[in-house]
């Protein structure tokens, strides 16, 4: 008779305890779906702003606009270019 | 126990057993089928279109992109005033009142109004503060560099469903690549069926398009339309072509045609401006094509550089027909490089002749005539390499100096880009590697196509070229300073069976720096009014774009 019974009560505070776990972590879990949404919400809205002012920056820094604002600033084609390419010896030792 | 005790046993175990079969039926077997028909009870599945790739030249910078744009969208249910409405909606997004009048008069919970609005007149409209107004935001293809290689990108149109799809170009041979995949979302619905304008929910499937990383260099490609567009000016010329290529790679660096159409309003535009020319239409390169020929007899032992020619003392009669020279200055026994230095065509029917048609047409073959390149373009179109048995004997002779045969540009650049690269051809192409939305990008390797001639034969011909251009006709314009290997061209262009007296396509192909190509280019001006020479028109092109590109790769230059 004792063992039936001891098996019984093991089950039935398994059960209770099951179940108290269970609205624990319901209760935690229950606004996470309204800050996931939140923070979902705050990443749409800011890729938004990141395509924005991506489209800024891609006009601004394109090569046309660049071109006329540069002609604007007086800036011209320089035909005579001389380039040093390479580290050249101050010295050489004989 | 006695045997109630195990009849009842036996029965309530029977009973569970039942219970699970029936649970394991409806939750594992039907399942997918029950799930389905919730959903559809819950709310109906849509779209979630995907982000089209974009498309960046080498330094990264996007020259075909996606801006947000809006949908504007109205419940007529809500709206109190709708004539005020209406009208203050038109006004702003000037479009006709009755148009939006019309949409707000429906008996709908929903009603587009106008679509493809900037965030300006989104904001504009906004403030209006009007009910029932709502936004859904889209993607709309922008190109920040505006119509800077137009032709290259090709443009994003719709298809027969009204979704959208690439057409010519890049946009149109990567459309699958850039397009992406659909997703799929539920929206949600209320009791009575109604859809609620919240967030949607269970997106599966979709991933954006992929982006493409282009060879295209943006300055060289912008140096190039700028100069290109400066020259046709000048020689009051219908339009040009010029293409840069990396010869060691097949990397095209720049590739511009003129006329040209703005990707951004292409249903402004005649579809014929859509073509790539460079690599869609065909033409009679002229002298250009001289090198081709002329390494190719180099090639077979046919001809030296020393070789001279005992037939050039005057124009040659072929098959009825009397070649002449450009200018009609004839050189008796004139070398080799004598011939390409004068661009001689009566020299060039003496190489034909000692290279004979089977080894002409075996060398055109590896140079690649007569088949697509396989630059990754839509349109790229070839010309016809005749069979042995239709050649006649005065083709034989045209073909050496470019006449009578018909290429595309990408096919003599890619042809000549071989002589610069020691014989090996490669294969042209725009795209060098594949970005992923996840992950590395994936390059896409050179591929070689082939040996055309020897390496030693190459360096012959390269010497041979930079003769040409520090002596030829195009030696007033070139840069000094730098070794150039370059061949003019002034092709006849064919009408009605003869060709035009009055007009040709001007051209000039050239590699540097010679001993080390850093790029290949073509120059085509097409009807040039001021002079019909290539020398006076295509040359000068040519040297001012090489000037800068020069510098731009940090060539130094060299004392000769």
């Amino acid at each position: 008779m004792k063992k039936p019974f001891l098996i019984i009560l093991i089950l039935f505070v398994i059960t209770i305890g099951l179940a108290i776990v269970r609205t624990f972590i319901s209760n935690n879990i229950v606004t996470s779906g309204i800050v996931l949404s939140s923070i979902e919400s705050k990443t749409q809205e800011l890729e938004t702003q990141n395509a924005i002012l991506s489209e800024k920056l891609y006009k601004l820094t394109s090569l046309s606009e660049i071109a006329k604002k540069a002609e604007k600033l007086g800036f011209f084609e320089n035909r005579n270019n001389f380039a040093i390419f390479s580290q050249r010896p101050v010295a050489l030792k004989q | 126990m006695t045997w109630r005790h195990k009849l009842v046993l036996f029965s309530i175990l029977f009973a569970f057993l039942l219970v699970v079969f029936r649970l394991f039926y409806w939750q594992i077997i039907k399942a997918s089928e029950l799930s389905v028909l919730g959903r559809l009870q819950y709310g109906t599945a849509i779209k979630l279109l995907p982000k089209r790739g974009e498309i960046k030249t080498s330094d990264g910078f996007p020259i075909a992109t996606n801006k947000i744009t809006y949908q504007v969208f109205a419940n007529p249910k809500e709206i109190k005033d709708l004539k005020g409405s209406a009208e203050e909606l038109a006004s702003i997004l000037d479009i006709p009142v009755s148009s939006v009048s019309g949409q707000l008069a429906m008996d709908k919970f929903w009603v587009p109004i106008d679509e493809g609005i900037d965030i300006e007149i989104k904001n504009k409209i906004e403030n209006l503060k009007l009910s029932g107004i709502g936004f859904a935001e889209q993607y709309k293809r922008f190109y920040p560099e505006a119509s800077l290689a137009a032709h290259l990108l090709g443009f994003v149109g719709k298809d027969e469903a009204g979704t959208d799809k690439g057409y010519f170009g890049l946009e149109g041979y990567y459309d699958r690549l850039l397009r992406g995949e659909e997703g799929i979302a539920t929206q949600v619905k209320d009791a009575l069926g109604k859809p609620i304008l919240a967030k949607l929910s269970a997106a599966t499937g979709g991933s954006n398009g992929k982006n493409l990383i282009l060879s295209i260099d943006r300055s060289i490609q912008f140096l190039a339309e700028s100069k290109l567009e400066q020259g046709i000016e000048k020689y009051g010329a219908r339009g040009g072509m010029i293409g840069i290529m990396d010869p060691k790679t097949g990397n095209i660096l720049a590739l511009s045609s003129f006329p040209t159409f703005d990707p951004r309003s292409y249903q402004k535009y005649s579809e014929d401006l859509f073509r790539n020319t460079f690599i869609s239409d065909l033409y009679e390169p002229g002298s250009t094509f001289k090198p081709i020929i002329m390494s190719s007899a180099l090639d077979a032992n046919a001809v030296t550089p020393e070789t001279k020619c005992n037939i050039c003392s005057g124009p040659i009669s072929i098959g009825g027909f009397e070649i002449h020279t450009w200018n009609d200055k004839y050189y008796p026994n004139i070398t080799m490089l004598e011939t390409i230095q004068h661009s001689d065509n009566t020299g060039m029917v003496f190489v034909s002749q000692k290279l004979g048609l089977d080894r002409t047409i075996s060398y055109l073959n590896k140079f690649g005539m007569g088949r697509n390149t396989g630059v990754d373009l839509q349109g790229e179109v070839s010309g016809v390499l005749k069979d042995r048995d239709s050649w006649y004997t005065v083709d034989l002779a045209t073909t050496a100096f470019g006449q009578g045969i018909s290429v595309t540009p990408i096919q003599l650049l890619t042809a000549v880009a071989a002589i610069a690269n020691g014989g090996r051809l490669m294969e042209p192409h725009i795209v060098s590697a594949v970005e992923y939305e996840y992950g590395n990008p994936i390059k896409i390797p050179p591929k070689t196509l082939g040996q055309t001639i020897k390496p030693e034969t190459a360096k012959i011909m390269t010497d041979i070229m930079v003769n040409a251009v520090n002596k030829g006709e195009a030696s007033w314009t070139r840069l000094k300073g730098f070794r150039i290997a370059g061949k003019t061209g002034t092709a006849s262009i064919p009408i009605a069976g003869h060709y035009d007296p009055n007009q040709t396509i001007a051209s000039f192909i050239g590699f540097a720096p010679a001993e080390d190509p850093k790029f290949v280019m073509l120059v085509v001006l097409d009807r040039p009014t001021t002079s019909i020479y290539g020398a006076e028109t295509a040359a000068p092109i040519f040297f001012d774009i090489s000037r800068s590109l020069l510098t731009h790769f940090r060539v130094p230059s060299s004392t000769e």
